[in-house]
């Protein structure tokens, strides 16, 4: 592995705001924030934690991230339908890309089945709330030992 | 009580290992098994494994869960796409149950996008090699804690 001597790995996450899910859906990054921040922090790793509106503005973050991050948690909300920008930003990162969806893809309406990054990212954690960002840490992570 | 766990592999998973190891990887379904016992160890849960490649063996394994068990982590393998059968199992099982795939189903053919048996999950987990079963059983967990 690379040498990246005493500097602490960093995760992206990225989290696209107002997404059209059902309220009861609907959970914001701010509200497992903390919890990440916690559990990344036990396994020494630091997280730049980013909410956005506006598909453009993920897709400079993305750019930002090549040169600053190990790793992206991204749950991209709407454009994850359609973005091939955002599609063509992971694509082209040499780091790992986790896709989260705190709502399961498959329980909403068809035309929401299908995520346009899902094949660029290395796996994909759909259905389990806010705790799907944890999840997504947990994954990063194990990618990062290298290990099974 | 302790919470009890069921470990379902389906078709073809018994194979691990031995099959297409640069989709797969090179541990064993027995490797797997051997580190998901140790995690459910750690978190002090019962946990039982349990592979098939037929289908209605899997149908008669879930069919047994009702009741007795918290949660399955389910890798139904190819009946993930078309078995209709698991998924009125799970349905009547009335078990929370998670996908998992090791591969990313999506970076491979269409035919693998479509999951029959999603709409009767919690949620679905690919693409982690081995580990996808690791984060299922810390997801389905999760979930009993929070429904």
């Amino acid at each position: 592995m690379e040498s990246v001597g005493l500097k602490k790995k960093t995760f992206m996450v990225i989290a696209g705001a107002n997404t059209t899910l059902l309220a009861a859906e609907r959970s914001s990054l701010a509200d497992i924030r903390s919890s990440l921040e916690r559990k990344a922090a036990e396994c020494g790793i630091a997280v730049d934690c980013r909410e956005f509106t506006r598909e453009g503005d993920m897709v400079i973050s993305l750019q930002e991230a090549a040169g600053t991050c190990d790793g992206i948690i991204i749950n991209a909300g709407e454009p994850a339908y359609f973005s091939d920008a955002l599609r063509s930003a992971i694509d082209a990162l040499r780091i790992p890309s986790v896709e989260v969806c705190t709502a399961h893809m498959h329980n909403l309406e068809e035309s929401r089945h299908a995520s346009v990054i899902s094949p660029v990212c290395v796996g994909v954690i759909s259905g389990f709330g806010t705790y799907s960002y944890l999840l997504a840490l947990d994954a990063l992570v194990h990618l990062q030992d290298g290990t099974g | 009580m302790r919470k009890r766990v069921a470990v379902i592999h389906g078709p073809n998973l018994n194979m691990l290992g031995k099959r297409e190891i640069g989709i797969y990887g090179g541990k064993s379904m027995e490797d797997i098994n051997n580190d998901l016992y140790a995690e459910a160890k750690k978190l002090g849960i019962e946990l039982e494994c349990y592979q098939s490649n037929v289908e209605g063996e899997i149908v008669t394994f879930i069919q047994q869960c009702r009741g007795r068990a918290d949660g399955i982590v389910l890798n139904a393998g190819a009946y993930t796409h078309y078995s209709i059968a698991l998924r009125d199992a799970i349905s009547a099982a009335e078990v929370p149950t998670v996908e998992v795939h090791i591969s990313n189903v999506y970076k491979r053919e269409s035919f693998r996008h479509v999951s029959v048996l999603a709409p009767v999950c919690i949620g679905q987990i690919c693409g982690f090699g081995p580990y996808s079963y690791i984060l299922g059983l810390h997801a389905v967990l999760e979930h009993k804690v929070n429904p």
